[in-house]
């Protein structure tokens, strides 16, 4: 059967060259990435903003002496 | 050895020992009395790259010299403990940072925005005027004994305030003894 449809050993649904596969894993891949990207991104903005806390950097005018 | 400068050029100087070359901390915020004029003390940050905020701070009287480059004081033992510095150093009224402060006169008119303190530094700390963002664009500077009050919303200043706004420090330094005499300070 396989031989007269002209289809690979293998192929079709869950086969290691089923198309859909391909797109399934290849759309994961990029999705791991896409949230690496996005953990980077955020965590360097919480390092910026914890850095920028400790650094202070304030100009305080004391009170007033009544 | 007197120089003008602003107190973000002083936050993040390293603060040296003059005995043992020693680099024990670093500024974190500036804190000044509007009243006297003149810098109160500094509150200090420890030293290396993800060090947090230091216990102990710096008043005036303990800074040997404020230079370019870094704020000396004698020894380690200059640095003091909160509670045995004066309230205003050891405990800032953080809700009272001027940058970022309206300029406005007392008639109500809007003369810009804080950015930053300028300081006559040296051996001494003496507060000589606010550097702003005009309202109209552009930086200015506004001799100190302006402040009618201060907050950590507005800075409200004289009426005649507005002739005394100043592109440049050269032209701060020459209008302040001006602007006392104006005012009747000295």
């Amino acid at each position: 059967l396989v031989g007269k449809l002209n289809v690979k050993p293998g192929a079709g649904s869950g086969g290691k060259d089923d198309p859909s596969r391909v797109t399934i894993v290849a759309m994961g891949v990029i999705g791991w990435v896409i949230l690496a990207v996005i953990v980077v991104v955020v965590a360097s903005l919480a390092f910026v903003v914890i850095r920028r806390r400790r650094r202070g950097g304030r100009v305080i005018a004391a009170k007033e002496k009544v | 050895m007197r120089l003008l400068m602003t107190a973000s050029q002083i936050r993040g100087l390293p603060v040296v020992t003059v005995r043992g070359g020693e680099d024990v901390a670093e500024v974190r915020d500036v804190i000044f009395s509007p009243e006297a004029g003149r810098l109160l003390g500094v509150t200090l940050n420890k030293r290396g790259f993800l060090a947090g905020r230091s216990r102990d701070v710096l008043p005036a009287e303990a800074i040997h010299a404020i230079g370019q480059d870094a704020v000396m004081v004698l020894d380690t033992p200059s640095l003091v403990a909160p509670e045995d510095a004066p309230d205003d150093v050891a405990h800032p009224a953080v809700e009272r940072n001027v940058i970022g402060d309206d300029v406005l006169t007392e008639g109500g008119l809007s003369l810009g925005k804080v950015t930053d303190l300028v300081l006559l530094v040296g051996s001494s700390g003496e507060i000589v005027g606010y550097q702003i963002e005009k309202t109209g664009g552009g930086q200015g500077y506004i001799p100190l004994p302006a402040q009618v009050a201060v907050s950590g919303a507005a800075l409200v200043v004289p009426n005649i305030t507005e002739e005394f706004v100043k592109d440049d420090l050269v032209g701060l330094g020459a209008s302040v003894d001006e602007f006392r005499a104006r005012l009747g300070l000295s």
